[in-house]
C-alpha cells in the first residue's frame, strides 16, 4: 500500500479514539477546574476546590490510599500466582500445551458480572465455603467472607490473572533455551540460572503484566461494587457516586483526572524502566 | 585438560532409538569431531556428555570422574552453541565474567581473567558492548571466550559455525582450532559439515542413525572409509557393487556386477572369496591418460569413453564408461592451455590397487 493510503486507513480508529477518549478527556479536564453549584452542576467559574476537596479531606484521601493499596496487593498476588503458571506453560513439552494455554484465557469469555455472582455463590453466608466449613465442623457460625476487602482482592486476582500470565508467558517464550543452558555450563545451578538469566530476561513481561493488572484493579468498578458491598469504598465507586448519584460532575471529573494521572505515571515509569534496561527488543 | 571416556552410551526417547551403544575415548588435549547428517545422534551425544540429557544406559567419564548423576554445572565443561546463546541483558564483559562471578573470585582476578580471554579472541576492546551490537562472528567469539573463561576441563561445541556465512566460517574454524591448541583444551565438536570436521579434527567420529560408522583421523576416514555410508558422506566417490572373487594374501580381485575386474588391496578388511562388497573409487586417485595406441596390459589400467565432462575450475570432473558398462567419476587437473577431454573422447584410466577401498554392502544387497 502507498503511504498515503496507509495513513488514511488509520482514520477510523483515530476518529474513535478522538471522539471517545480525547474529547471527553479534555471535557473532563475542563470540568474538574469548574465550581460545583448544586442543582445546576456548574456556573462555569474556574476553581481548584474539587482537587482541594479530594486531597484535603481525610475521607477521600483514605479512599485514594486504600485503592492504591488494593492495586499493589492485587498486583503482587497476581504476579506470585502467574509467574509459575507462565513458566510451566512456557517450558512444558506436553502435547496439551495449547489446550492448557487456552484454559488460562477461557474465564475471560465469561462476563465479569457472572463471575462476581459465582464468587457470591462460593463466599456467601449460605455459600459453598461456609456450608462446607460448617459441615466439617471447622466453624459453628457462618464466617463473613463476602462484602469485605478480602473478597474483592480474591475476585480481582482471579479475574486479572490472565492479564499477568499472558505477557510473562510471551516474554519467557522469547528466551532462547540455550541461554539458560549456557548459564548452567558456566557453572550456575538451576536456581542461579533462573535468577540471573531467566528472571531478568522475563522482566519486560513482568513489568507489563504488573502494569496492566495494577491499572485494571485501581479502576475496577463492578467487582468491588458487587463483592465489597457498602463497606469497601474505592475510587471508581467514588467517581460513580459523584457523577451519577450526586450530579457533582466537577468533583467526579477531578477524581477521573487523578486516576488518569496515576495510570499515566505508572505507564511512564514502565516505559522508562524497560527502555533503560534495553531488554525489550 | 581432561580425557573423555564414553562406554556403551545409549539414549532412547520413548520408543525412538537416538544413540548408541556408543564407545569413544578422547585423549586429553585432543580435538575430536562428531560428524553426521542431522538426526544421527551427534548433538544428543554431546548433550549427554554435557549433562543436559540423561543417558538411558552406559557411562561417561571426564578425567577420572564418573559423570553419572553429576549436574551440568559440576562437570567442568565449557560449551558453545549454534545460536551463540549470549546473555542478551549483559555486556560482553559480564557475559565472560558470568561463570567467574558464580565462583566468587576476587574482583581483581575476574577482571584480569576476562581481559585475558577477551584478548585471546581478539575482542579486548569490546568488553563494554552489548551482544546485540556485535556481528555474528564477534558474538560467537564472545561465546567462545565465555566458555573458556572458567577454565573448563573440556570444551563442547555444538555446530558453532552453522549460523555464519561461508567466508567467516572458514576464518572462525581456523581460529577455534588455533585457540584450542594454544589453550591445550580437550575439544569435542559437533558438525554436519565434513569440510569443517576434516580441517579441524585430530580424529573424526562419523555417525549415522545413532551409531558410530567409523572413528579415525581425517585421512583415514577419507582414504579408507570403513563403510558405504562413510564413503558417500565424506568427499566424492563412485561405489561399484560387486563380489570378491579371488584372494591371495592382501591382494584381492574384485569384479563389479557388470563384470569389470579390479585388483584391490584388502589389508585389514574382513574379506572372503565370493563375498559381496562395494568398491570405493575416489575421483582424484584415478589417473587419466590420453588413449594409447598399444593397449598396455598393466594392473587396473583400462580403456574408457568420456560420457560427461564438467569443468569446475581447478579440475574437470569426468564421468567415464568402462568396457563392461560401469560408469565411474574421475577427476583430472585442469591446467591452462591444455586441451580438456570432451564427451566421446577415448581415454585410458589407471588406479593403483592400494588406492581402492572395499566396503561391506548393507545386508540384503544382491550381487
Amino acid at each position: 500500500m502507498k503511504p498515503r493510503i496507509r495513513s488514511l486507513a488509520l482514520l477510523p480508529s483515530l476518529a474513535i479514539v478522538g471522539i471517545g477518549l480525547v474529547l471527553p478527556g479534555l471535557l473532563m479536564l475542563a470540568y474538574s477546574f469548574l465550581r460545583y453549584v448544586p442543582g445546576r452542576i456548574t456556573d462555569f467559574t474556574l476553581s481548584i476546590e474539587n482537587y482541594l476537596r479530594l486531597f484535603g479531606d481525610f475521607f477521600y484521601l483514605g479512599v485514594v490510599v486504600r485503592t492504591l493499596q488494593l492495586g499493589v496487593i492485587v498486583t503482587v498476588l497476581s504476579l506470585l500466582l502467574a509467574y509459575p503458571v507462565a513458566y510451566y506453560l512456557a517450558r512444558t513439552t506436553s502435547r496439551f500445551k495449547g489446550v492448557l494455554t487456552y484454559l488460562v484465557f477461557l474465564p475471560m469469555m465469561v462476563g465479569i458480572v457472572v463471575r462476581a455472582y459465582g464468587w457470591i455463590v462460593i463466599l456467601g453466608r449460605e455459600g459453598l465455603l461456609n456450608t462446607g466449613l460448617q459441615s466439617l465442623g471447622v466453624v459453628d457460625e457462618p464466617v463473613r467472607l463476602l462484602y469485605s476487602m478480602h473478597a474483592v482482592v480474591l475476585a480481582l486476582v482471579e479475574v486479572l490473572l490472565p492479564f499477568m500470565i499472558m505477557p510473562i508467558l510471551s516474554s519467557l517464550e522469547k528466551i532462547d533455551r540455550h541461554v539458560e543452558e549456557a548459564a548452567r555450563a558456566a557453572g550456575a545451578t538451576p536456581m542461579q540460572a533462573f535468577l540471573r538469566v531467566t528472571l531478568p530476561l522475563s522482566f519486560p513481561g513482568v513489568v507489563s503484566g504488573s502494569l496492566l493488572v495494577f491499572s485494571l484493579s485501581i479502576t475496577a468498578y463492578a467487582l468491588p461494587a458487587l463483592l465489597g458491598g457498602t463497606k469497601v469504598k474505592l475510587i471508581a465507586a467514588l467517581a460513580y457516586d459523584a457523577m451519577l448519584v450526586g450530579y457533582n460532575w466537577p468533583f467526579g471529573s477531578a477524581i477521573g483526572i487523578f486516576m488518569g494521572l496515576v495510570s499515566g505515571t505508572v505507564v511512564y515509569l514502565y516505559l522508562r524502566t524497560t527502555g533503560r534496561r534495553g531488554v525489550a527488543r | 585438560m581432561a580425557s573423555i571416556a564414553v562406554t556403551r552410551l545409549t539414549k532412547r526417547f520413548g520408543a525412538t532409538h537416538a544413540v548408541g551403544p556408543l564407545d569413544l575415548t578422547i585423549a586429553a588435549g585432543e580435538f575430536v569431531s562428531l560428524l553426521g547428517p542431522s538426526g544421527c545422534g551427534k548433538t544428543t551425544t554431546l548433550r549427554m556428555i554435557a549433562g543436559f540429557e540423561t543417558p538411558t544406559a552406559g557411562s561417561i567419564r571426564i578425567g577420572n570422574a564418573d559423570m553419572h548423576g553429576v549436574a551440568v554445572e559440576r562437570r567442568g565443561i565449557g560449551m558453545v552453541f549454534q545460536s551463540y546463546a549470549l546473555f542478551p541483558h549483559l555486556s560482553v564483559f559480564d557475559n565472560v565474567a558470568f561463570g567467574l562471578r558464580l565462583k566468587r573470585r576476587p574482583r581483581g582476578d575476574i577482571e584480569k581473567a576476562v581481559q585475558h580471554v577477551l584478548g585471546l579472541v581478539d575482542l579486548a576492546e569490546y568488553g563494554g558492548r552489548m551482544p546485540r551490537e556485535l556481528s555474528g562472528g564477534q558474538q560467537q567469539r564472545v561465546a567462545l571466550a565465555r566458555a573458556l573463561a572458567v577454565q573448563p576441563a573440556v570444551l563442547l561445541l555444538d555446530e558453532p559455525l552453522s549460523n555464519l556465512d561461508l567466508k567467516l566460517r572458514e576464518q572462525m574454524r581456523d581460529e577455534i582450532r588455533r585457540l584450542q591448541r594454544r589453550v591445550g583444551i580437550t575439544a569435542l565438536y559437533v558438525t554436519h559439515d565434513q569440510g569443517e570436521a576434516m580441517a579441524m579434527s585430530d580424529r573424526i567420529v562419523v555417525m549415522n542413525r545413532g551409531r558410530v560408522e567409523q572413528i579415525g583421523t581425517p585421512r583415514e576416514v577419507y582414504e579408507r572409509p570403513a563403510s558405504l555410508f562413510v564413503a558417500r558422506f565424506i568427499g566424492q566417490c563412485t561405489v561399484l557393487e560387486g563380489r570378491l572373487d579371488a584372494i591371495e594374501g592382501t591382494a584381492a580381485r574384485f569384479v563389479s556386477r557388470a563384470g569389470t575386474p579390479f585388483a584391490v588391496e584388502c589389508a585389514g578388511v574382513a574379506a572372503a572369496a565370493g563375498r559381496a562388497a562395494g568398491l570405493v573409487i575416489r575421483p582424484e586417485f584415478v589417473e587419466v591418460r590420453a588413449a594409447a595406441a598399444d593397449g598396455v596390459a598393466a594392473v587396473n589400467v583400462m580403456d574408457a569413453i568420456v560420457e560427461e565432462a564438467v569443468y569446475v575450475g581447478e579440475r574437470v570432473d569426468l564421468t567415464v564408461r568402462l568396457p563392461h558398462g560401469d560408469s565411474i567419476v574421475v577427476a583430472q587437473r585442469a591446467l591452462p592451455g591444455r586441451a580438456l577431454p570432451q564427451p566421446g573422447d577415448r581415454v585410458v584410466i589407471a588406479v593403483s590397487p592400494a588406492e581402492l577401498t572395499l566396503v561391506p554392502l548393507p545386508e540384503g544387497a544382491e550381487t
